[in-house]
């Protein structure tokens, strides 16, 4: 079977795929998701910059965030709900400039973020699990965390006698859609659930929204509009 | 005197009854050491432990060659005291010393002195002995280490590593350079361009390959020289001169300050993260709750 007669299959309701997978499922309580995407601190909105726009000037480009969660189901009913904890990790280098004359420096300069998050998630997946619509939408918020290095020739940065490292706290919301794998596959999805118990697969893109800069003392405003892509594997 | 604690091991095996013999020889945790002149008025630490089969037939010898080991020393091996087969076969374990000015690189003819420069001469440490399982007469075999430790006199300086350039960082210098085969660390030596004397800026290890020279003033240039060491103490001749001038870098964070950004370094830990982050939650709610 060719790829797009099956993408055109896996877009459709399948009534028999429910009992068929029901009958043969396992447990669910968790999911564990591994996701990649482009972020870009919103460092140069910060209404204390006077005109400059230091993220741009300095770096090129958005960081590549790779992130992982893992979520509880605590409910399922009409859709699931839970929370999730996820962590993940972007870093961003650009050669450092020579005081004065602007020069790019044999040195580098670095911006590490290291974000953390403890989410609320709801999934509704009940047209997947009752009339195998193969797309699911979710939502997610809550608190984020995010610690920061800013670094020069390896070392954190000092500026002004202040050091270029800190915790950024906030909060986060998150919308998803995420599209079920099984209808490509469902014998092979059974087999993947009878043999390690992961139920389903997901292919997924979700925005999220992060606002990091709650309390305005403690650094760089690292909140960022963003895009993430990655596979989820709910067992 | 210096004196080098040694451990070596020696695995002996009998040919004859098929029985297997064992020889340790303990020179510092390793099968190899290395002197040199400064040295030449010690001596090298060893220790033995042996087994064999029932019947000792000869007393355990040592000698140290520098060809390679047979049964017994030849001319010009320094031959070391003997223990008697009555001892090792029941102690079967001791001690003993190896005169470093006594190694057959300075007791042949047209041997130089101890603490002679420029030479590198290899030597072999040689143990053996006879035993038997009921009868010396008949059934003796001869048994030799299979993997006899090296020593090694070392009075040969290592060629000078190659300094391939000098980077500029804000008040260091990184020194990348080539270091010559047999280098066991390479030092670099500074000075402010016109100063007389270089002083010791950096040392690391003989496979690496670049060391950072902190503390520098910047916009001062400054003249690098690197040396190389040998495992035996041997500095190399200096390599040409390189030079380099530091210079005052700015990154993100600086940028960033400059441009009026808020950042006050790390001033939040976690636990008053959460704090905050509860206090706001808090007066959210309230705020709500006498809304009308």
């Amino acid at each position: 079977m060719s790829l797009l007669p099956s993408l055109i299959a896996a877009l459709l309701p399948l009534s028999s795929a429910p009992e068929a997978t029901a009958s043969f499922e396992s447990p669910r309580s968790s999911a564990l998701e591994i996701k990649l995407g482009g972020v870009t601190p919103l460092i140069d909105r910060e209404t204390s910059l006077l005109g400059g726009r230091p993220y741009a000037e300095t770096f090129t480009g958005s960081m590549l965030l790779f992130e992982l969660e893992l979520d509880r189901q605590l409910w399922q009913q009409i859709g699931s709900a839970g929370v999730g904890l996820s962590m993940g990790y972007a870093e961003k280098y650009a050669r450092a400039r020579i005081a004065g004359t602007g020069e790019p420096a044999a040195e580098t300069t670095a911006l590490k973020v290291l974000p953390i998050k403890l989410l609320g998630v709801y999934r509704f997946d009940y047209g997947a699990r009752r009339y195998g619509i193969p797309l699911v939408p979710y939502a997610k918020a809550g608190l984020a965390a995010t610690p920061f290095w800013i670094l020069k020739g390896g070392e954190i940065e000092v500026a002004d006698g202040l050091r270029g490292e800190g915790v950024q706290w906030g909060y986060s919301g998150t919308l998803g859609l995420s599209l079920l794998l099984d209808v490509l596959e469902p014998r092979l999805a059974r087999d993947m659930d009878s043999t390690s118990g992961v139920n389903h697969s997901y292919l997924f893109a979700e925005y999220v929204a992060e606002e990091v800069s709650l309390f305005r003392t403690i650094g760089p405003d690292l909140s960022s509009r963003h895009w993430m892509f990655g596979l989820m594997l709910e067992y | 005197m210096v004196r080098l604690a040694t451990v070596l091991a020696l695995s002996i095996a009998t040919a004859a009854s098929g029985q297997v013999g064992l020889l340790q020889i303990q020179v510092g945790g390793t099968d190899k050491v290395v002197v040199s002149p400064s040295d030449c008025g010690g001596v090298i630490q060893a220790s033995w432990t042996a087994s064999a089969q029932q019947l000792a037939c000869s007393s355990l010898s040592f000698w140290v060659t520098l060809g390679e080991c047979g049964d017994a020393a030849g001319a010009g091996d320094q031959t070391l005291p003997e223990v008697a087969a009555g001892v090792w076969n029941q102690q079967r374990t001791g001690n003993f010393t190896i005169p470093v000015n006594e190694l057959p690189a300075f007791t042949g003819q047209d041997a130089g002195a101890c603490g002679a420069t420029g030479v590198e001469k290899k030597h072999r440490l040689c143990g053996a002995f006879s035993s038997a399982q009921f009868d010396c007469g008949t059934g003796k075999s001869v048994t030799r280490a299979s993997n006899p430790p090296a020593i090694t006199y070392d009075s040969l300086a290592p060629g000078p590593p190659t300094i391939d350039d000098v980077v500029a960082q804000d008040s260091a210098l990184v020194v990348n350079f080539t270091p010559p085969s047999g280098a066991t660390q390479v030092h670099v030596d500074a000075r402010a361009q016109g100063a007389a004397d270089f002083a010791r800026a950096a040392s690391a290890s003989g496979e690496a390959a670049s060391v950072r020279i902190e503390r520098l003033v910047n916009n001062t240039t400054y003249e690098v020289r690197a040396l190389a060491e040998d495992a035996a103490g041997n500095l190399s001749e200096p390599s040409e001169l390189a030079a380099g001038t530091p210079l005052r870098t700015e990154g993100f964070f600086s940028n960033y300050r400059r441009a009026g950004g808020a950042a006050q370094g790390c001033t939040s830990g976690g636990t008053g993260g959460l704090a905050l982050i509860a206090a706001w939650v808090i007066r959210r709610l309230s705020s709500r709750r006498i809304r009308p």
